[in-house]
Formats: structure tokens, sequence, C-alpha cells
């Protein structure tokens, strides 16, 4: 007899991420993804000054901000056929690298480590097993047994005085919780640590951006910092080396505590190499360019169909045709009028709600397709695409996590099981490690461009008459992201944004073809279907960010959240 | 003492940009001392941690869900933010300011003290600019926010010339650019990030 699940955060006034699944025999069967408020930030942009549309999309997402302020100047200079000065290219690339690291962080630690991580149990642990332990996974300075025996007491305060709030949704005891209580003590005094060092990332960000969240730096045609090496209100000597030493500790803290981390859970939950595959279509732009001209780039970009790694298409800049002109988004099954399939430069936002019907239109996510087929983007998708190519630097960090996997786990980790839910955790952690080499190398790039006596970080734009189209790629923590303008007499009279979690979390397009979320929990296990982790499990593992986005609290705690089961 | 004083929300889904607009009408009407932290901080989720952490006092501006009428005014204190139920977590949205309080105190290092002064909203659809109701509740928080921070020893001071207060989000669509086929100096936003 098969059942439903729904899971349906109202949170938020407006709501967010629906997942309908239908579960038989302890499996999903069918699955159904819907975004619950429509996203109509676009047409706000209608008629505007194409030099401030930036400053519009970063509020897009509170959490997202500089990722659309970037895709969206790469779209205006794009349009312009804008070259950009290299210090802009490398202050971007540090502001963007700073920003991934932060996100990556808070992702594993903050909002998928409790689906994995018993924290209940962390308190039968013995501190001294576990600093042994951890000495074997890591030269980490601070898993020392005095350290983990405070983490354990404080810890036990507040299990003993009923203040658990913060893991009130953790689902300890659940049967699918397998980590040894060493283990678990280990994540959680690591979960404690991550807020220092996404803090020390957040602030990177903010010594380049000016400001954080809501960079102020950006400018259609650079950045905005002024560089004059003896002036203490612009980017100085000072100001750089501040940047070098926060970005050392972050890359310490990944490469000694979050890369071991992730490959620990992994190997303690081999099983999840195994679910949560879903669509093997993988897109991944290139990015971080160390040209003005957009030539050559740090992060591999590619295509993968059907999971042949071997077929791999490389993506070598953001002008490829592929990108630029097979991009399409469906409205079938979303509450937009009618049911057809434009590119995002004649895409129309015309919302038409209509109840929830599976059958029927159930999202207000649009379906984009490549080529007409769904793709999965984010880390896993770059890290394939980049490990397929053969690409240096996401082979060392992509082998170095699968063998330290396999060493724990005793048995061989291939690359072919990162097609699975912990295949995307793991290989978030793996573009972290990646983006930790290549912070230093783009900080090295800056100091000496600067240092040769290159001041330049802006060029003003020109706008023509007529009729200009351009399109911003970035590859962002979540993936592919595309903006998409069109200006007419320097005035925007389309702008559309592709987003990863649009293209994560798509509903079924025109063929019934579902989305990658949709496709991946099929199969999933649900041991319990009151209390569905493993579902959650599959659905963190994308890192959805759907928000765009309302926050209102609710501190009087009425309903804020409901898991249903039908 | 650290103070901060932060304004939260969505400038583009009408009410929800509350906590903002207050906080901008505050800052264009009174001068603090530079330690007190004025910052629009827009959906922050986790992001709110640096923000809050170590602070002494945090006063938050926001828009709240209540039975009472829109434009009503509510404040809380940070056991009660700790005490609010929390929703599952999906997106990184969802961990908000309750969450981001309970990770810092087992951390060690949450703010000493939190006010939350929420303002009922009327709608939080798409679009800037505030309803009647809510609009009418600013000037009320504004008072609120100097209540708070003389009654914490802080000098604030009622600037002699008000300034007009910085709702970028609110500025109309402008008639397109006069100088199509010449350079065009982004000086606006070049004097933004300067300050």
């Amino acid at each position: 007899m098969s059942k439903r699940i729904v899971i349906d955060p109202v949170t938020r006034i407006e709501g967010h991420l629906r997942i309908d699944v239908e579960v038989d025999g302890g499996h999903v069967t069918q699955a159904w993804a819907s975004g619950t408020m429509w996203r109509g930030i676009e047409t706000i942009l209608l008629g505007r000054d194409p030099r401030e549309a930036w400053a519009f999309t970063q509020r897009f997402c509170g959490v997202c901000t500089t990722v659309h302020a970037i895709a969206s100047v790469r779209a205006v200079e794009d349009a312009l056929g804008l070259e950009i000065p290299l210090n802009a290219t490398y202050i971007r690339n540090l502001i963007l690298i700073a920003h991934a690291l932060h996100d990556h962080i808070v992702h594993f630690y903050h909002l998928c480590a409790l689906d994995w991580v018993d924290v209940v149990s962390a308190l039968k642990a013995d501190p001294a097993k576990t600093s042994s332990l951890a000495e074997s996974l890591s030269p980490w300075e601070r898993n020392s047994r005095n350290d983990l025996k405070a983490v354990q007491d404080r810890l036990k305060g507040f299990v003993e005085s009923g203040q658990l709030g913060i893991f009130a949704n953790g689902y300890w005891g659940h049967p699918a919780m397998k980590l040894p209580p060493e283990v678990n003590l280990l994540a959680v005094s690591h979960y404690l640590q991550a807020l220092e060092y996404q803090q020390k990332a957040n602030q990177v960000v903010a010594i380049l951006g000016s400001k954080t969240p809501n960079i102020q730096n950006l400018a259609v045609g650079g950045v905005a910092n002024a560089i004059n090496l003896d002036n203490d209100s612009t980017l100085n000597m000072d100001k750089l080396y501040m940047v070098k030493s926060l970005f050392d500790d972050v890359i310490q803290f990944v490469q000694q505590v979050y890369l071991p981390d992730t490959c620990a859970v992994a190997a303690f939950y081999p099983e999840w190499l195994k679910y949560g595959s879903g669509v093997m279509n993988y897109l991944a732009v290139p990015d971080l360019p160390i040209d003005s001209k957009g030539t050559a780039f740090d992060l591999p970009g590619g295509i993968i169909m059907d999971g042949a790694l071997a077929n791999v298409r490389p993506v070598k800049d953001h002008h490829d045709v592929t990108i630029t002109r097979e991009i399409t988004e469906n409205v079938s099954h979303a509450w937009y009028k009618g049911s057809g399939t434009k590119h995002p430069w004649e895409g129309e936002t015309n919302p038409d709600f209509t109840d929830y019907d599976a059958a029927g239109k159930y999202s207000w996510v649009k379906a984009p397709r490549l080529g007409g087929k769904p793709m999965q983007v984010g880390p896993l998708a770059q890290i394939l695409a980049g490990y397929a190519q053969g690409h240096a630097l996401t082979k060392k960090w992509a082998d170095l996590a699968l063998s330290t996997t396999s060493s724990i786990a005793k048995m061989q980790i291939t690359p072919a099981m990162l097609h699975s839910t912990l295949g995307r955790d793991a290989a978030r952690a793996i573009r972290a490690a990646m983006l930790s080499d290549l912070a230093v190398e783009h900080w090295q790039r800056l100091v000496d461009n600067i240092g040769k006596g290159d001041n330049e970080t802006f060029v003003k734009p020109t706008f023509p008459k007529g009729e200009i189209r351009g399109v911003g790629f970035h590859e962002a923590p979540r993936g592919a992201l595309s903006h998409w303008v069109v200006i007419d007499n320097g005035k925007i009279t389309n702008y559309q944004a592709v987003v990863p979690t649009t293209w994560n979390a798509s509903p079924r397009d025109e063929k019934g073809t579902p989305g990658p979320y949709e496709a991946s929990l099929a199969g999933n296990p649900v041991a319990d279907a009151e209390l569905p982790l493993e579902m959650l499990r599959t659905i963190h593992s994308f890192d959805p960010c759907l928000a765009c986005a309302v926050h209102t609290l609710d501190p009087e705690g009425r309903e804020i959240s409901r898991i249903k089961v039908l | 003492m650290r103070i901060s004083v932060l304004g939260m929300g969505n400038v583009l889904m009408g009410d929800d940009g509350a906590g903002p607009y207050a906080l901008a009408t505050f800052a264009a009407q009174y001068a603090v001392p530079k330690e007190v932290t004025i910052l629009d901080i827009g959906t922050p989720g986790l992001d709110l941690v640096p923000h809050i952490a170590g602070v002494d006092t945090v006063i938050l501006l926001d828009t709240v869900r209540s039975d009472a009428a829109p434009g009503a005014i509510r404040a809380y204190d940070k056991n009660t933010l700790l005490r609010a139920k929390l929703p599952p977590r999906l997106s990184p949205h969802d961990p908000a300011v309750g969450q981001c309080l309970a990770m810092l105190e087992i951390a060690g290092c949450g703010p000493r003290e939190v006010l939350l002064i929420g303002v009922v909203p009327e709608t939080t659809s798409f679009g800037p600019g505030l309803t009647p109701a809510v609009q009418g509740a600013i000037p009320a928080v504004v008072g609120h926010i100097v209540t708070a921070l003389r009654a914490r020893g802080v000098a604030v001071e009622r600037r002699p010339c008000p300034e007009v207060p910085d709702l970028w989000w609110e500025v109309p669509v402008a008639a397109g650019l006069s100088d199509l086929g010449e350079t065009v100096p982004d000086d606006r936003l070049l004097t933004r990030a300067a300050q």
C-alpha cells in the first residue's frame, strides 16, 4: 500500500520548498518538488539603468547575494563587449572564492551535518579515544582530549537543561544514524569550530566588498576599490595581508577538518554512495577567469550526459554556443501562463496561479533544460567535469578524498560512486579544497599585478543606441547561474535569472521528465514515514536555496512547518 | 561595549522591508557614536552569525508574525527567541535568528542581550514599498530604537538637519540614460562604495 509524505515548511509567509513523495515498501517511488513562492523579482528591473541592476539582483536572496551581483555585472558587460581591468578580475575572484568557502563550510556543518551526526550520542564518547581517532585522520591542532572534553561537558550542560533547541530537528536515535559516539563527538566539536572559520571567510568578503552582506564594491566595468598602497582608506598592503591571513586560517580548516570529516561521514555511510543519483546529466560553467578577456579559467566547465564521463564535453568559456543558445525554460508544470518553452532572452514571467496539481501545474519554479534535457548543477557537476577532463587541481583533491574514504571504509570507493547523495556532499568538500588552493594563487596574482604598477580597477561603460543582449555566467556555490539581459537604448527591456536551484528543483517538463530533486529521491529508503530523515539527506545534498526571499520571524511559535503523512 | 542595530528583511518584498526601512529612517534622523554598528542585513539566514557573535547588545528590526493588527509593534528578548520552535532545515534560510542564537550559545559566544523590535506586516508579496499601516508604524519603531539605545547609555543625538533616508530600492525607474553613446561615469556607485 503506497503512502504519500509531504514536507511543507510554512516558515515564511510565502513558503519555500515543498517536497511530495510516494512511498511503497519502504522506498520512494515518485517525487514532486515545488517552489511555493513566486519569484517575480526580474520584473522590478524592467526599464531600469543596467548599471544599477546588480544592486537589486543581490537582494534576490540574502544568502546568495554576491553571486547574483557578479552574474548581473557580467551580463551587462557581455552585452557591451566590455573588458574589465585585471585587478578587477582578481578582486572579484577573491570575493567569489571567499564567499564560496564560507558557503560550503556553512552547508556541511550547519545545514547538512545534523542529518548524519547524532548529537546526543556524542555524550557517550570517550574524549581520549576520540582524540586519537582524530589524530589518525588529520594533523588539526584543535582535536586534543581537553578540547573534546570541554565540548562534551558543554553539550552535557545543554542536554541536561533541556536547551537543545538548536538541535531540535535533529533525528537522534533514528535507525538511520550510524556514526560511533566518538565520530559524533568529533563532528559536534567541528560544528562549533566551523562557526569561527565561516566568519573569517566572511570577513574577506567584507574587506574586499566594503560590506557584507550585500557587497558595495561592484560596478559594471570593474570594481570600485581604489588601489593605493600608501593610502589607509584604499586597498593597500595592510588590507591585502589581512585578507591573506584570514584565508590562511580558512584554508587550514578546509584541508584539515572539512575534507577529512566529509570522508569520514562517507566512509561510515557507504550505502549513501548508492542512493540519490537521479539526473546524471551535468552542467558546469568555467569560472575564476585569469585574463581580462575571459579566455582562460582556473575552475573547469563541462557537460556530461547520462553519467558518461568518457564523453565529457568541455565548456571552454562563457561564449560557448551550447550554453548561450541551448538553455531554455519550460512552464508546462509551473504556475505561469501557457505551457511553452523559451530561451531566457525571450523569457516571460506572467504568473498564473492555479491549485497544486501534481498531474498539472505544481510549482513556481520553471523547468530549465539544456538541449531539451534536465541537468544537474552544483559542485558535483564541476568535479565530475574536471575529473573527466583530467584537470590537475580537481584530480589532486578528488583522488585524495577517494583514497581517504576508501582507507577509513576499508573498501574501494570509485569516482562512479560520486553519482549519489553523499557524492554531492563529498564533491562540495573537494571543491572547497580546490578553492583553498586557488585563494592563495589568486591573491598572489593580484599582488603581483599591483606590484607591476597597475592600479586600474574600472573602465567606464558606454551604452549604444538600439538593442543589445548579454548573458552573465557564474559557477556559484550551488552550481551554474546565468543572468540574461536585454537592453534597449540603455534601458533594461528583459531580465531573466536561471539560478542553480531552478535547475535542480525543476518540476517536470512538457515531456513529463522529472527534474534532479525529483529523480534523485526515487529509490531512497524511508524507514519511518513520520521522520523522513533519508529524504532530507538527499534534498540537503543539493544545498537547496529557493528563498529569493521573504524573511518574517515567528517568535510566537505557532505552526511553522509540517510533515504530513497521507 | 559593542552594540549593533540590524535591519532585517527583503526590501523588494513589500512590508518585509520594514526592518531596513526603519533602520534607514533612524540613521537619517539620529547620529550615534561610531562604536554602534548600524547595518541593513537583508535576509541572512545563518550569515547572521558573524554579525551577532560576541556583541553585547543586538537590536534587531524585523517583521514578525502575530495575531495583532498590521502595523502593531511587538518586542521580544533573547530567551523568547531561543524558546521559539525551530523549522526543519530545508534551505539555508531556515536556520533563522533562533538557530543562530542557539548555536552561538552552545559555542559560548552568543550576544549578551537581544532586543527584537518587530512590526506586524500586512502583505509581504512582491514589490518594494510599505503598506500605509506599516509605514505609519515606522516613527514609533525609530522612537523605540532611540529609547533602547539611551537606556543602555548610548549618546544618541538628533541630527539638526535630518538627512533624506537612503531608500535606494524605492527610487522609481529612471527615464533611461540621457547620455547614450558617451562615457558614463558611475559616480553614484563609486560614492556609495567609498562610504
